[in-house]
């Protein structure tokens, strides 16, 4: 026997290598078949346009209502081709703006609000191109901002919350103190005393209401929801509200129901019926699809142009049909609450008419469906919000902060900008606001 | 047999799985066989105690044994196998704690461990991979007459030595490797004789004694007073020790290995904290010091345990040898090091303590066990040390690093160093010292001039049998 | 009868310089071929795929200037990693030292000097981030030092406390004036913010040091005493303590070295990239815990960190590319990501080991 070295290791790779990647090459290059252009549409008009998300797009929340939106458009113009990149993080979307412009997009989405720098940078960067951000406050000539707004929707759930806490003390799983979560739960927070204080004073309620607040500090994560939850539970909330990503406190709370321990709940942002039909009450649902379409149908018109967005921004509500009461589409009681809402009789702050929690909760909700409850004004380029006179909006005086000072006295209420920069509690919340 | 790095323990773990051979074939009985891993090897019979320690550190003696064993499910059958070892222990007088962590046994204590591994496994054929350098004379005894008894059941032993007293005093057959090649195949040890082995091993006529000047002590140079020390599972192992090394001679200490030495000489250099007593280097007292401190004051240390002291594995032939100097001019200046001088040093030192190695870039670790030694020494001896602390110094060289390394303990002894020597070997320390203590259970029980002392009476005394 | 061909598996005595380049780029192919068999079962095809994601990264000013950018906090964290893990000090905090460095440039522009000329301020915000990272990484130095405390639980512990800081810090007091009740500082001042190569979002200042530090970080290890004593520790630390270096001296140098360079890190997302202190998770895209990759990629090389950064931030881009430029979900993308990391990793077992072929004749007998 004797040996013959053949090769050393650059051999061996070097012919594993083509070997491997010539096979894989032409394999790819056979079953790959280039897609054929379909039949072009006549119409001249063609807009190509592209979303970024922050998360994927299976998150069962933001982004996939986002992308529900995204698709809904797509379908609906034929002219229109859309594009989007998920789970960008936020020191790459300068980059991925770079790229998508690079490839032809000329109107660009960014639904985080961490992207709001970079998109306004990016705006002064591509001027021919049009941005519109989602939930920011900053607006150049060619982006405009948009935001789908939730606070109609806590308070009609607090309504529902009031009649049904045996406690009279709700829970509120939240992810970040800003103020779009603190004017949340303080609608949810309203519409909770609004029942719950008359249900005390005829001695139904062993207390006045209360609603604690525990932050999470993340707009996704079920680890910290569920423990959020347990622990608000424990403190005797028997209504769980949140403003968190999953359907984790829907779960918990159906959960505590299978154990014979009832804790109602709300859905947040998708239906989430399917996971607490006994338990899930009702919530709030978005319609992207209505301020997307209704975007992109005014760029093409022409209404909206690289020059004129300083001043467009879209603050939508139920009005405008941009959210819907409910935890499934189409269905804003879950039935099986629909005769326990109808026993608890109300007295109607308004009108002083009695009546059911839930005749009171389609009462509000037609009310405030038939007005919108703030204006814009556009004077010089710049967006001036004014409050109309309406029949009923949730932040109307008198409203009391937590430590008894009069906020917002009888017959006023709050505007667009105090809603938006709100930074403090209703009385009724026990909880603080890290400053 | 065969020097160091003839290829014998290559061969040895061939034969037991661990590399692959090349071409060649391996018959088992009489069968063909291709062994493929430890597994195999196990199967086929074959068991192995090998030289460098499969032990794990953390575990008991009791769990590293049901470790090997083939039978071990999930759980470690622990109490069965502590019962089993206690058994093995009595049978073949091996006597270990089986509920005492690895860490915590000497190198002779962690062999003896292996050894009882490989025996309860109840191989055919035993490969012991130079079984005895660790062992002390009473045990070497003990263990040959094992070796004599399950020879004479029937299976066969290959036993790895490059000591020839061993092959004379336990072979039947002997193979010689030299450089890999056999250049004596099982040649019945009653037709060869010592000096012949020798010379086939290793290429040329070994000069046996080693010239030795006469001694001519000079002052004090260590002084140990009534030193106390702990081993690491907390028994006082140093009861007591006292004695004092001059310069210009050699002081030889005996002893069956984990009597206490490894502990004294520990806490002499300052790796382990003296319970009491005191250590003086010339006129400084060093009790208690750090080992820089007392390294800082001439002293050469030669560690047993050469892995953990006595290199950087990862780390160049230059990088280890500049270890202890790389402080002062001219190897560094200020905070940098002068990286040019300190090769051309290099390159000096590994010709002048013929250290083989590719380059000086080459990593430490991957020099050969004689070649290791001999970069500990150039380092250690280049400084000129007052005071030399050898620890077993020869253990595993071969014959011609061992010789090198004799010489260069006797060219400084003579220069007016005092050497410190521990050392199983008996032979070593007669012709090395100048006066031999002997110690036992922590204590010095006999201090003797080399002149005068002879084998079995040190022997009398290591054994405590009187 | 057998394929008269055996391979053999030797371990490498010395690793010849070329092979150093050639398995990694061996393995980078490897892992593209891997990586196309995943791309065509979506049927997408692989080559169009890598010519386009290759010309628009390397081909064009914005693929290149997003590769840097990535590259320039992989860079400078992971060298400051290279010298803590040669010391064996498992520094797992270099995110948190990076929030750090963005927390002390950040203060500095918005509340103490926010008038000062950029010539002091940028230097002042660098060298504020350096002490900062280095502060926060003296933290798990000492307790490792002094009291033998685990450092990769201390560190990775830090790294949360300083996203608490952060978000104590942007939702408390130093929520900006102008963002609407967001939890995000004001934009810091346009003094503080670092200058771009043109075109680009290439923060230069910041690359510099980056390029700077991995030299240094070489001089350091290789020429100074300090150095050696940090491969000496690292290599065999019961050695170095019996010859007198110091344990405590050197994990302390390594850590405010490597927390140091973190902080240069996070001043440079600060200043050069996002202009203002925002979500921990929006500062550093998980820079500190990417850069330990890029760190052993190198090899632990200071030098060689230079090349794997800007292979990190190249495949980083790649990813953003191929999201853009293609409909790939963004799990494939990750699976590429992987794949390539894969096989890069598993390359060096070719460095360490020499596989032959060996044909075996059979002498005297049948072919």
């Amino acid at each position: 026997m004797s040996k013959l070295p053949v090769g050393y290791l650059r051999w061996a790779l070097v012919i594993a290598l083509t070997a491997i990647i010539s096979c894989v090459g032409t394999w790819a290059v056979l079953t790959y078949t280039a897609p054929t252009p379909g039949p072009t549409t006549p119409t001249t008009i063609h807009l190509k346009a592209a979303w970024i998300y922050v998360g994927p797009i299976g998150d069962y929340g933001w982004t996939h209502a986002h992308d529900v939106g995204r698709r809904y458009v797509d379908a609906l113009y034929p002219w229109l081709e859309t594009y989007y990149v998920e789970s960008v993080k936020e020191a790459n979307c300068p980059g991925v703006i770079d790229q998508l412009v690079a490839q032809g997009y000329t109107v660009i989405f960014t639904t985080s609000f961490g992207f709001m720098d970079a998109t306004l940078d990016a705006a002064k960067k591509y001027p021919n191109v049009i941005f519109f951000h989602c939930s920011g406050y900053k607006r150049w000539d060619n982006m405009g901002t948009y935001f789908a707004e939730f606070y109609q929707l806590y308070y009609l759930n607090g309504l529902m919350a009031g009649a049904l806490t045996k406690t009279g003390k709700a829970g509120y799983v939240a992810a970040h103190p800003i103020p779009e979560v603190i004017r949340h739960i303080n609608a949810f927070a309203i519409g909770f005393a609004e029942v719950a204080e008359q249900r005390y004073a005829r001695g139904e309620l062993p207390n006045p209401p209360e609603v604690h607040v525990v932050w999470i500090y993340e707009w996704y994560n079920p680890a910290k929801a569920r423990e959020a939850a347990e622990s608000l539970i424990t403190k005797g909330c028997d209504v769980l509200a949140f403003t968190e990503d999953s359907p984790t406190v829907v779960t918990v709370c159906e959960e505590h129901y299978k154990r014979g321990e009832p804790i109602y709940t709300f859905a947040h942002y998708s239906p989430m019926y399917a996971y607490g039909p006994d338990v899930v009450v009702s919530g709030q649902l978005v319609h992207w699809e209505v301020i997307y379409a209704d975007i992109i149908a005014k760029i093409a018109s022409g209404v909206y142009t690289t020059e004129n967005l300083k001043a467009v921004d879209y603050w939508w509500m139920l009005h405008e049909g941009a959210v819907e009461l409910g935890c499934n589409y189409s269905m804003p009681i879950n039935p099986k609450f629909e005769a326990p809402l109808k026993s608890v009789t109300v007295v109607d702050k308004l009108t002083n008419e009695t009546m059911t929690v839930y005749d009171l909760v389609f009462l509000r909700l037609e009310q405030m469906k038939d007005e919108t409850p703030h204006v814009q004004v556009i004077s010089g380029g710049e967006i001036t919000w004014l409050t109309p006179n309406v029949t009923f909006d949730p932040f109307m005086g008198p409203l009391y902060d937590q430590d008894g000072n009069l906020r917002v006295p009888a017959g006023e209420r709050l505007g667009h900008d105090e809603l938006w920069t709100m930074m403090w509690f209703v009385k009724w919340v026990i909880g603080t606001i890290p400053t | 047999m065969g020097e160091n790095g003839a290829g014998k323990t290559t061969l040895m773990n061939i034969l037991y799985g661990l590399y692959k051979p090349d071409e060649g074939r391996i018959f088992v009985r009489g069968h063909e066989v291709r062994i493929r891993g430890p597994r195999d090897a196990m199967k086929l019979g074959i068991g192995m105690v090998h030289q460098h320690f499969k032990l794990v550190p953390t575990l008991t003696v009791a769990e590293n044994v049901a470790l090997g064993l083939e039978e071990t499910g999930f759980f470690l059958p622990t109490k069965k196998i502590e019962k089993a070892i206690e058994e093995a222990a009595r049978r073949y007088g091996l006597d270990i704690d089986p509920d005492a962590k690895i860490w915590q046994l000497s190198v002779g204590e962690r062999q003896r461990v292996e050894i009882l591994k490989a025996l309860m496994r109840d191989a055919r054929v035993l490969i012991l991979d130079e079984p005895t350098t660790v062992l002390t004379p009473g045990e070497k005894e003990e263990l040959f007459r094992i070796l004599r008894k399950l020879a004479d059941e029937g299976r066969g032993i290959v036993f790895i030595t490059h000591k020839l007293d061993e092959v004379f005093r336990i072979a039947d057959r002997v193979t010689v490797l030299r450089k890999g090649r056999v250049v004596a195949s099982g040649v019945p040890t009653s037709e060869t004789t010592p000096r012949e082995l020798a010379k086939l091993m290793v290429g040329r006529e070994v000069g046996y004694k080693l010239a030795k000047r006469p001694k001519e002590p000079g002052e004090v140079v260590l002084k140990v007073e009534d030193l106390f020390a702990m081993d690491d599972r907390g028994t006082m192992v140093v009861k007591g020790v006292s004695f004092e090394v001059r310069r210009g001679e050699v002081f030889g200490i005996a002893g069956v290995a984990g009597n206490g030495q490894k502990e004294l000489v520990e806490a002499i250099v300052g790796l382990r904290k003296p319970e009491k007593g005191r250590v003086v280097i010339d006129s400084h007292d060093v009790t208690g010091r750090s080992p820089a401190e007392v390294l800082g004051l001439g002293v050469a240390f030669i560690p047993e345990d050469r892995a953990r002291y006595g290199i950087v594995p990862d780390l160049s032939v230059a990088e280890n040898l500049v270890l202890k100097a790389y402080r002062y001019p001219p190897f560094s200046k200020g905070m940098f090091l002068d990286v040019d001088y300190i090769r051309k040093w290099s390159e000096e030192l590994v010709a002048e303590y013929r250290i083989t190695t590719p380059s000086i870039d080459t990593p430490a670790g991957s020099l050969s066990g004689g070649n290791i030694q001999r970069l500990i020494l150039a380092r250690e001896l280049s400084t000129t040390p007052r005071l030399i602390i050898a620890s077993h110094p020869t253990y595993g060289l071969d014959v011609a690093a061992t010789e090198q390394v004799r010489a260069l303990l006797l060219k400084h002894r003579d220069e007016g160093a005092g050497v410190l020597l521990i050392s199983e070997d008996l032979d070593e320390l007669l012709e090395l010292s100048d006066r031999i203590a002997v110690m036992r259970d922590g204590r010095i029980v006999g201090i003797m001039d080399a002149s005068e002392a002879d084998v079995e009476e040190i022997g009398v005394l290591m054994s405590g049998a009187s | 009868m057998f394929l008269p061909i055996t391979v053999r598996v030797e371990k490498r005595l010395e690793i010849p310089p070329w092979l150093r380049l050639a398995v990694p780029v061996c393995s980078f192919l490897v892992a593209l071929a891997l990586a196309s068999a995943v791309f065509a079962f979506q049927g997408l095809n692989p080559l169009a795929i890598y010519g386009t994601t290759f010309s628009r990264i390397i081909g064009t000013r914005i693929g290149l200037s997003f590769l840097v950018v990535k590259a320039i906090p992989l860079l400078l964290c992971a060298v400051g990693l290279v010298m803590a893990f040669r010391a064996q000090v498992w520094n797992i905090g270099a995110e948190g030292q990076l929030l750090l460095g963005a927390v002390a440039a950040a203060g500095l522009a918005l509340f103490v000097m926010p008038e000062a000329p950029s010539a002091v301020l940028i230097p002042a915000m660098f060298l504020a981030g350096f002490l900062a990272g280095a502060a926060w990484a003296l933290v798990p130095a000492v307790l490792k030092a002094k009291l033998n405390v685990n450092e990769v639980i201390t560190t990775l512990m830090m790294n949360y406390i300083a996203a608490k800081l952060v978000e104590y810090l942007i939702y408390g007091p130093w929520r900006g004036k102008a963002t609407w009740g967001f939890p995000f500082t004001d934009l810091i001042p346009g003094n503080a913010v670092l200058p771009t190569v043109p075109g680009t979002g290439i923060h230069y200042p910041t690359l510099m040091l980056a390029l700077l530090s991995s030299g240094a970080v070489f001089v350091l290890m290789e020429k100074t005493k300090l150095g050696y004593e940090v491969k000496v520790f690292g290599g065999n630390p019961e050695l170095a303590k019996a010859v007198g270096m110091r344990p405590a001296k050197i994990i302390i140098a390594c850590m405010l070295v490597s927390g140091g360079l973190a902080g240069l890190a996070g001043v440079g997302e600060l200043a050069g990239v996002h202009k203002r202190l925002m979500y921990p998770e929006s500062i550093s895209a998980g820079y500190g815990y990417t850069a330990i990759i890029v760190a052993w990629l190198a090899r632990l090389n200071p030098l060689a960190c230079v090349l794997t950064a800007l292979l990190m931030g190249g495949l980083l881009a790649a990813g953003e590319t191929m999201r853009t430029s293609f409909s790939i979900p963004y799990a494939s993308v990750n699976v590429f990501n992987g794949l390539i990391l894969l096989c890069v990793v598993a390359g060096e077992v070719m460095l360490r080991y020499k596989v032959k072929l060996v044909v075996r004749r059979s002498v005297g007998h049948e072919a």
